[in-house]
């Protein structure tokens, strides 16, 4: 019977994985030396609260559960006490999705009582899950009866008021919080019939959550100088007050208390405490940790990622142990691939343009060929007057071995007819210098130095004027995709995998991973990340459109005759000129990961601070559009509200008819005619430099 | 243990008079455009008749249809069907009580089920009319596609464990993918198992469900062969969806000691029917909960004609 395959990157999420398994698929973000490390990042013996924030995937969960006590009680299972202390923390995990905090809110009650009732609720909530480490960390070590008496006893001090006898036990004490929270529960939930809430709230809030820490450092010698760190996950589950709430945890913690608080970009919606108008103050109340800003900018990421990708595939036995610390392990895994990193025309590729040509005009040349009549027609065109000249240009740019010359050529031809230089003159220099450059291989003034700078777009012209496929592929191109988001890169090989299998081939084993199946996984996993940013409401369908007019803009610009900016997939503004509602949608596309913030830069002629965005490099391919940026372009503010404010669009006639007139100035024959009117000067020339 | 195969469900041509086999003393529609909704109301004989008015469809006074309306502004599905008993004024539960439930929407429909069996209601009639096609086929929507907020449904909100690394999410697939992955991702840490209609109500509408929930697929996890269990029951069944219901969450109990578990139906008002009456008989005051992905509008009219009508026997014992 033959067996099916699995695909070792199935699970692309942490919730996925089973305690084992987050050691198991445990990979340190070190370099080759080993240095560095997420304790760097995390430090879970820091009593220093911190918030880390992240996309969709960034790895957030992995981290605070590969620091829980679950994973410590894993690590030492010989003695988890022992453990902890070796640790310096006790890590309680938390999921705030868990409490359901939606409905502790209306149902005829004011926002303060819910305030209150949630206050309670999370302290109730939060001891449980510590007392129950506690438990668990005592069932292999046993307390003495009167130690655990004596510090039930304590914790029952806590409470305002309570019901029954205080517990001698720690599965006491843990049941009767539990029934706390479930007559909490009962009451709230029954509200929506009754209409009546009969909550008892028995402790104040915060003495549960600073308090019982204390009282176990206190009664459990091993626990005396360890630092209990609620590690809160999903903090985007709770609403803006409720959070308010936790960042007054934060503010007002008391040792040996901390916290670690996970949450989306979009999820953390306040540095608001309780307090009126006072806000948690970063540096000195919290650090905060933009985890896939973090992972984006780190030099060892690509090695991460290989260790990642190696870890998975070792563990569906298709490479034994050794070879995560093999120095061969980038080398065997990029050459699992098939095709070459280097960006250029494949000999497959110009064999194809060949032949498929051979006979007839290439396209742009064909394009040119109409382009030049057109000029000679309105006589717009330096030189041209006869057509017999478009004859003499076009043989003096063509280079029917070398399409991407020839694309090279023309690209030059439109730039010296933008600047009004002699048709036939310019055409011949052109012809000069890329024989010159054929000939010799070596530089070349002004010939060599475009091809590299413009060669991507130029590229990709080519490819779509040949009706060849745009090319996306290779591992250190998908590590670069994902951009710092691990399960970007999960994703893409998944869906990779996948598409190999169903090709017959061999990943990973005999048969490198064709250039069919890459590009199948990557279009799948471009549509999966596109659709994955499920923003809410209206602003949904906003973000949406918006990223599609400025991916649209951005397109229509590399595939003009004349690109103004090499690479262009990033734009620059100054925020302040935007308005408001634009903001508000590019902030969104922030959030969801859609946007990267990627700089900024300060304006030559001003003060200005204009920021820079990128379109994430997952959605790039959708559009047929570069994976790494070179410039970016610089727009006004009008020009980005017309993108990302549909009022504004409206109010210009349209995203179309307001940037036709901007694009035309990069169409021959036109060029424009003349420079658009915007109040600076051509917003499409003198961009931002490369990067 | 009920046995859910004992409630009755009879189906009816819409032409063939089942309109005469019973009468009722209060029938409740929820008014929309759809041409059966508005048949069914004119042919069910009832001593009264009441239609509600749900404020997703956007309706206003000049729309609302003859006979007794109740419409309340934006207060959750709790108020507004506590409101509508209110404004009933009955003097006495009435005997024979039937619900179209055709046009409601999810999470009204369920607070109905469970408000009637608060009141005291044991039974009442479920009347489902199927139409003869949907208006746009295997691209009918079925809501604006905007979600607001996903979160429980009133009075099917669990009393949930803290202990989270068994939750389990029991996800009635219908055709808006966008919901299943709302939902799905709203509870990532739960593991998912889909329940499919089939038989579907439509020959080919098992094939377009299945096509479309896969775009959910990331969302819904397929880590594992365990992750990857679907279910069915007919999308026209609310007691075969109860029955199997019941049947998984008793395996998943024994199987993995269910910590959480969150029921989410998203497909047809007799599958919403069904998740309602499994919850009702069996998940009350256990770390169940019915959660949902609300939009803040919903099309008028989603489908034409009508062929067959289903009453369901439900008894809220």
């Amino acid at each position: 019977m033959v067996q099916a395959k699995t695909n070792p990157f199935n699970i692309t999420q942490a919730k996925d994985f089973s305690d084992e398994e987050i050691l198991k698929f445990w990979v340190d973000l070190t370099g080759p030396n080993g240095n560095g490390g997420f304790d760097t990042i995390v430090k879970p013996r820091s009593v220093v609260p911190m918030l880390l924030l992240g996309g969709k995937g960034s790895g957030k969960t992995h981290l605070l559960r590969y620091y829980s006590f679950r994973s410590q009680a894993i690590r030492s299972s010989h003695d988890v006490l022992e453990g902890i202390t070796q640790d310096g923390y006790i890590g309680i995990y938390v999921r705030m999705g868990g409490l359901n905090a939606q409905r502790f809110s209306g149902k005829g009650k004011a926002d303060d009582y819910w305030a209150r009732v949630f206050q309670y609720y999370l302290d109730l909530w939060l001891g449980q899950v510590l007392l129950n480490c506690i438990e668990e960390v005592c069932d292999s070590r046993p307390l003495p009866e009167e130690t655990e008496s004596a510090l039930c006893a304590e914790v029952w001090e806590l409470f305002t008021h309570t019901d029954g006898e205080v517990p001698s036990t720690l599965g006491g004490l843990c049941t009767y919080l539990s029934g706390l929270q479930k007559k909490l529960d009962r009451a709230v939930n029954d509200i929506s019939s009754t209409r009546n809430i009969e909550v008892d709230v028995t402790a104040n809030p915060g003495a549960l959550i600073f308090g019982i820490p204390k009282v176990l450092a206190k009664w459990i010698s091993n626990l005396e100088d360890c630092v209990f760190v609620y590690l809160l996950d999903e903090l985007e589950n709770i609403t803006e007050n409720q959070q308010k709430y936790v960042n007054t945890l934060i503010r007002e913690k008391e040792n040996p208390t901390t916290f670690k608080v996970g949450a989306r970009l979009y999820g953390h919606r306040t540095y608001y405490t309780l307090s009126a108008d006072e806000i948690l103050v970063e540096g000195s109340e919290f650090e905060e940790v933009r985890l896939d800003d973090l992972l984006r900018n780190n030099e060892h990421y690509e090695h991460f990622a290989m260790r990642l990708i190696a870890r998975r595939l070792i563990e569906h036995s298709y490479f034994p142990p050794e070879f995560e610390q093999s120095p061969e392990l980038g080398d065997r895994l990029v050459k699992s691939f098939e095709g070459s990193d280097k960006e250029d025309l494949e000999e497959a590729e110009r064999d194809r343009v060949v032949s498929k040509f051979a006979e007839r005009d290439r396209p742009y040349f064909a394009r040119l060929r109409s382009q030049l009549s057109d000029a000679i027609d309105g006589r717009i065109s330096p030189g041209l007057d006869d057509p017999e000249h478009i004859v003499e240009v076009i043989s003096q740019l063509a280079c029917r071995e070398e399409p991407l010359l020839e694309k090279l050529n023309t690209f030059l031809f439109y730039r010296a007819w933008k600047d009004g230089d002699n048709s036939l003159s310019a055409a011949a220099r052109i012809h000069s210098k890329c024989s010159a450059f054929i000939e010799s291989g070596e530089r070349v003034s002004d010939y060599d130095g475009v091809l590299n700078h413009f060669k991507s777009d130029l590229l990709a012209q080519l490819r779509k004027d040949c009706g060849l496929k745009q090319r996306y592929r290779g591992l250190k191109m998908m590590i670069s995709m994902s951009w710092g988001v691990p399960r970007s890169l999960l994703v893409l090989l998944k869906r990779t995998f996948d598409r190999a299998l169903f090709r017959d081939e061999d990943p990973f084993k005999s048969t490198p991973i064709s250039i069919k199946s890459q590009e199948d996984g990557v279009r799948r996993a471009t549509d999966w990340f596109y659709a994955d940013a499920k923003i809410k409401g209206r602003y949904g369908t906003l973000a949406r459109e918006s990223i599609g007019r400025l991916a649209t803009l951005f397109r229509s610009i590399r595939f003009s005759d004349k690109p103004s900016e090499c690479s262009l997939v990033a734009f620059s503004t100054d925020l302040s000129e935007v308005t408001e509602e634009a903001q508000q949608v590019i902030k969104l596309c922030c959030d969801y990961s859609l946007l990267v913030m990627v700089g900024e830069r300060q304006d030559r002629n001003s003060e200005r601070i204009d920021k820079i965005y990128q379109l994430n490099r997952m959605i790039a391919p959708r559009w047929e559009l570069p994976i790494f940026k070179r410039g970016d372009i610089a727009l006004d503010g009008q020009a980005v509200s017309v993108i990302f404010d549909h009022q504004a669009m409206a109010a210009h006639g349209g995203f179309d008819r307001f940037f036709d007139s901007r694009l035309a100035v990069m169409m021959a024959p036109h060029f424009g005619g003349r420079r658009p009117s915007l109040g600076q000067p051509d917003m499409f020339e003198g961009g931002g430099g490369d990067d | 243990m009920i046995d859910y195969g004992v409630f009755y469900k009879d189906p009816f041509s819409y032409g063939s008079g089942w309109e005469k086999a019973r009468t009722y003393d209060l029938f409740i529609s929820a008014f929309s455009d759809a041409e059966r909704v508005r048949k069914v109301y004119e042919k069910v004989q009832a001593a009264r008749k009441l239609w509600l008015i749900m404020p997703e469809f956007g309706y206003d006074r000049t729309d609302f249809p003859p006979g007794q309306c109740y419409a309340n502004g934006r207060p959750s599905e709790a108020e507004f069907i506590q409101g509508m008993w209110e404004e009933l004024n009955l003097p006495e539960i009435p005997d024979r009580i039937a619900v179209d439930i055709t046009g409601f929407v999810r999470p009204y429909l369920m607070y109905l089920v469970l408000w009637l069996k608060l009141c005291g209601v044991r039974k009442f009639d479920a009347l489902y009319s199927e139409p003869v096609v949907y208006s746009q086929r295997g691209k009918t929507k079925f809501s604006d596609e905007l979600v607001e907020e996903v979160r429980q449904v009133p009075g099917f909100e669990g009393e949930h464990n803290v202990d989270t690394s068994k939750d389990f999410m029991i996800v009635g697939s219908g055709y808006d993918h966008h919901f299943i992955a709302h939902v799905a991702d709203f509870k990532r840490s739960s593991r998912k198992i889909q329940l499919f209609g089939l038989p579907s109500l439509k020959a080919d509408m098992y094939m377009e469900n299945r096509l479309r929930a896969n775009a959910a697929a990331e969302d819904i996890g397929d880590g594992s062969s365990d992750q990857t269990e679907h279910l069915f029951a007919p999308a026209n069944d609310p007691f075969t969806v109860a029955s199997v219901l019941q049947s998984t969450v008793k395996r998943l109990k024994s199987r993995y000691g269910l910590t959480n578990l969150y029921l989410s139906p998203l497909a047809t008002k007799p599958q919403a029917l069904g998740f309602a009456i499994y919850y009702i008989h069996e998940c009350l005051r256990t770390p169940t909960s019915i959660i949902f992905p609300y939009c803040a509008s919903y099309p008028r009219r989603t489908a034409n004609g009508v062929t067959r009508i289903w009453r369901y026997g439900v008894e809220l014992i």
